[in-house]
C-alpha cells in the first residue's frame, strides 16, 4: 500500500497562547487520533519538534556556511506522521481527523522512499530531525535533486546515529489543508509561500544541538539546499 | 566584560558533567577528571575571549582537557601507578555514541551513590556534574564553604577507598540506584523551589535540576519516573514567576495570578507526563506530576479537578505511606469535602509532623475557614519555618486574625 507524510505546520506563536488546558486538550486529542490510526492499522511512525526557536536552519550560501536561529517563518514543522492508505484522498481522510491548534496547517504528502525506524524514542542521546528544503522548478529536476541526495547520502550515515528517514514526491502531487474557525479548506500542492519545501526528513541521534550543527554543515546536503535541526520531543 | 565572563560561566557549568564524565574513563579518578576540567576552562577564557566561543564549546574543551590530562599523565606516571583507580584507565576504546552517553551517566550515578548521604550526593552533584563551584554550593545551603570543601573531600575519599563501582547499575540494581539520582535531583529541585533557610526561590538550583533531569530522559529514555520527575519539576518551574517575592511573601497556589505560568513549561510538563504515562510508569514522581498537572491546567483554583487530585493522592499514599502526603491530601480533602472533613484527617497527623512548620499552616488555615481561633498554629508554624517568603506570609495571616 502507497504510504504518505503527513506533516503539521503550526504556528507557534498562536500556539503559545493556548491556556494550559487547551493544549492539554489538544495533546490528548493528538494522541487519540495517532491511537486511531495504529487501530486501523495506517500508522507506521511519528514524531513530534520542538519548538522551531530552538532549531536552526544550516545552508551554503556562495561558499559561506551558514547557521540561522529559529523560527523561520510563520509557520514551522510540529509533527510528522507516515501512514499507509490507498491513495491520496484517502490518506487526506485520515489526516483530517487530526485535531489541530489555532493558525495550523496540515501537509500530505506521498513517499518517494522510506528507512523507517519505529523504535527511535527507545534509543539513548537527544534525538533531531533534519529536514531537507530546497525547491525544484519541475517534477524531473525534483527527481534528480533526490536522487543525487539519495546518491550522495548512501553512505553517509553513522550506523549508531542514523534513526530513519524518508524522501517525498514532488509537492505537486500532495494536498494540503488549513483550518480557520472550526472550518477546513483542501488545497493542491505546491503550496501556496513556500519557496522552500521539504523534501525529506531523516532523524539522527546527536550530543547536542552544536553538534548537530557541525554534522550538517559538513554533510553532502549542503551542496543541494537548506537543512533545517529540530530537537524531537520525547512523548 | 562582566557579561562575557557570565556567558562562559553559563557554557562551562553546562558542559561539565558530560566532559568531567568522559575525562573520569580516561585518567580513573574523578580529582584528576576535574582538575584537567578545571585546566581547560582556564585555556579556554582567553582564548574565547579573543575569538569569541566556539561553535561547539564542548568539543572544544574536551580537547583542551584531554591534552592537559595527557600532558600532566606523562609527569604523573611513576606516581599514578599507586594511586587508586577508580576505573581501569581506558584509552584504546574508540568513541562511540554509547559510550559517550555511558560516560555521563556513570558520573551521575557515582556522585549519587547510596553509600553517601543524601546531602553529600547532592553537593558532589551540584560540583561534579552540574559544574557549581564550592562557594555557589554553600550560599545555596548557608553553609560555610569549608564545610561543603570538606563534604564533597570526604565523599570523593569514600569512592575511592570503598572501591564504589564507577558504572552503570543494571538489572535488580537498577530501580534503587535510579532512585538514589532521582532523591538527589528532586531535593536540588526543592532546595531551589523553597529553601529551608533563607529566600523565596534560588533560580541556579531549580534550572540546575531540571537540566539534570532532561540529560537523564536523553540518557535513560525508558524509565517512567525519569520522565515523571521531569515533568513534576517543569510545572513547578512554570510557577516561579508568580509564587510571591521576598516583599509579598509566598503566594499560594490559589492566589497566583495563572495567565502568567510559563506556558512553553506547562507543555515541557505534559509531554514528558505523556511520556511516562506511555511507558507503563505508576511510581511516586508520576503521582506527584499528575497531581500539578491537574492543577496546573485547572483555569481556576476552585474549578480544579479535586475529585481527580484525590484519586492521585489516595494512590500516592497508598504508594509511599508518607504523612507528608497525608498532609497534603488534606489540602484536597478540604477543597473537595470541606474544611471540618480535613481538619478531622489531620489529627493523626499531628505526631509524625510535630516539628513540620506546615503541619500548623494547613491546621491554621483550616482552623480559620471553619472560623476558630487559628493564630496558635500560625505561630507554631512561624516559629518552625525557615524559609523567609513562607515566614512573611505566615505574618501576614497572623495579623490578619488579630
Amino acid at each position: 500500500m502507497p504510504q504518505f507524510m503527513v506533516m503539521i505546520l503550526e504556528n507557534e506563536v498562536e500556539e503559545r497562547k493556548l491556556a494550559p488546558s487547551e493544549t492539554k486538550a489538544l495533546l490528548e486529542g493528538q494522541s487519540a487520533w495517532e491511537r486511531e490510526l495504529r487501530a486501523v492499522s495506517a500508522y507506521l511512525d511519528g514524531e513530534r519538534l520542538r519548538p522551531a526557536s530552538e532549531g536552526r536552519r544550516v545552508s551554503r550560501r556562495d561558499g559561506q556556511l551558514r547557521v540561522d536561529r529559529g523560527p523561520f517563518g510563520e509557520r514551522a514543522l510540529s509533527a510528522c506522521y507516515v501512514v499507509e492508505a490507498e491513495g491520496l484522498d484517502a490518506a487526506i481522510k485520515l489526516a483530517e481527523k487530526c485535531p489541530l491548534a489555532p493558525g495550523a496547517e496540515l501537509e500530505v504528502r506521498p513517499l518517494m522512499k522510506g528507512a523507517l525506524q519505529p523504535d527511535r524514542a527507545n534509543r539513548r542521546g537527544r534525538l533531531f530531525a533534519f529536514a531537507v528544503l530546497g525547491s525544484a522548478p519541475s517534477e524531473r529536476s525534483w527527481i534528480e535533486v533526490m536522487d543525487r541526495i539519495d546518491e550522495s547520502t548512501r553512505n553517509h550515515f553513522a550506523p549508531d546515529r542514523f534513526s530513519g528517514g524518508v524522501r517525498l514526491q514532488e509537492p505537486a502531487r500532495g494536498r494540503g489543508m488549513a483550518s480557520a474557525g472550526g472550518r477546513r479548506a483542501v488545497f493542491d500542492g505546491p503550496f501556496l509561500e513556500s519557496k522552500e519545501v521539504i523534501g525529506g526528513l531523516f532523524f539522527m541521534r546527536m550530543a547536542d544541538l552544536q553538534e548537530a550543527v557541525e554534522w550538517a554543515g559538513g554533510s553532502e546536503f549542503m551542496k543541494h539546499g537548506t537543512l533545517e535541526i529540530r530537537e524531537l520531543w520525547r512523548s | 566584560m562582566e557579561e562575557l565572563s557570565q556567558t562562559f560561566d553559563a557554557v562551562f557549568q553546562r558542559e561539565k558533567g558530560r566532559i568531567v564524565g568522559a575525562l573520569v574513563r580516561m585518567l580513573g579518578n574523578i580529582d584528576a577528571a576535574e582538575e584537567a576540567f578545571q585546566e581547560a576552562v582556564l585555556a579556554a577564557i582567553p582564548t574565547w575571549r579573543a575569538g569569541g566561543v566556539p561553535a561547539n564549546p564542548a568539543a572544544w574543551l574536551t580537547t583542551a582537557a584531554k591534552n592537559h590530562a595527557r600532558d600532566a599523565a606523562r609527569h604523573r606516571s611513576i606516581v599514578a601507578k599507586n594511586a587508586p583507580l577508580l576505573v581501569e584507565r581506558d584509552t584504546v576504546t574508540p568513541e562511540t555514541f554509547d559510550t559517550i552517553a555511558d560516560d555521563e551517566l556513570r558520573l551521575i550515578f557515582t556522585c549519587c551513590h547510596p553509600a553517601l548521604t543524601l546531602d553529600t550526593r547532592v553537593a558532589l552533584t551540584l560540583k561534579v556534574v552540574a559544574g557549581f563551584t564550592t562557594e555557589e554550593i554553600a550560599r545555596a545551603f548557608l553553609c560555610p564553604e569549608k564545610t561543603i570543601a570538606q563534604r564533597i573531600t570526604r565523599a570523593k575519599k569514600t569512592i575511592e577507598e570503598e572501591r564504589l563501582p564507577y558504572e552503570v547499575p543494571e538489572g535488580a540494581e537498577l530501580p534503587e540506584r535510579l532512585a538514589s539520582v532521582l532523591a538527589v535531583v528532586y531535593l536540588m529541585f526543592n532546595e531551589g523551589h523553597t529553601p529551608r533557610q533563607g529566600p523565596l526561590m534560588r533560580l541556579d538550583l531549580q534550572e540546575a535540576s531540571l537540566r539534570l533531569g532532561r540529560a537523564l530522559c536523553d540518557l535513560l529514555p525508558n524509565e517512567p519516573e525519569v520522565f515523571g520527575l521531569y515533568a513534576l519539576m517543569a510545572f513547578g518551574f512554570a510557577r516561579v514567576a508568580t509564587r510571591g517575592d521576598a516583599e509579598a511573601g509566598l503566594l499560594l497556589l490559589s492566589e497566583q495570578d495563572r495567565a502568567r505560568w510559563d506556558r512553553p513549561m506547562i507543555k515541557e510538563g505534559l509531554m514528558a507526563l505523556q511520556r511516562a504515562r506511555r511507558l507503563g510508569g505508576r511510581g511516586s514522581y508520576l503521582l506527584q506530576a499528575e497531581i500539578a498537572a491537574c492543577h496546573t491546567t485547572a483555569e481556576q483554583w476552585e474549578t480544579t479537578d479535586w475529585s481527580r487530585i484525590l484519586g492521585w493522592y489516595d494512590e500516592l499514599l497508598g504508594l509511599t505511606g508518607s504523612p507528608v502526603v497525608a498532609l497534603n491530601r488534606t489540602v484536597a480533602v478540604a477543597m473537595h469535602d470541606g474544611p471540618a472533613e480535613a481538619l478531622a484527617a489531620l489529627a493523626e497527623l499531628e505526631a509524625p509532623l510535630a516539628s513540620y512548620h506546615l503541619f500548623y499552616a494547613i491546621r491554621a488555615d483550616f482552623r480559620r475557614r471553619l472560623g476558630q481561633d487559628a493564630r496558635e498554629d500560625y505561630r507554631r508554624a512561624l516559629e518552625l519555618a525557615g524559609n523567609e517568603s513562607e515566614r512573611v506570609f505566615l505574618r501576614r495571616r497572623i495579623d490578619e486574625a488579630s
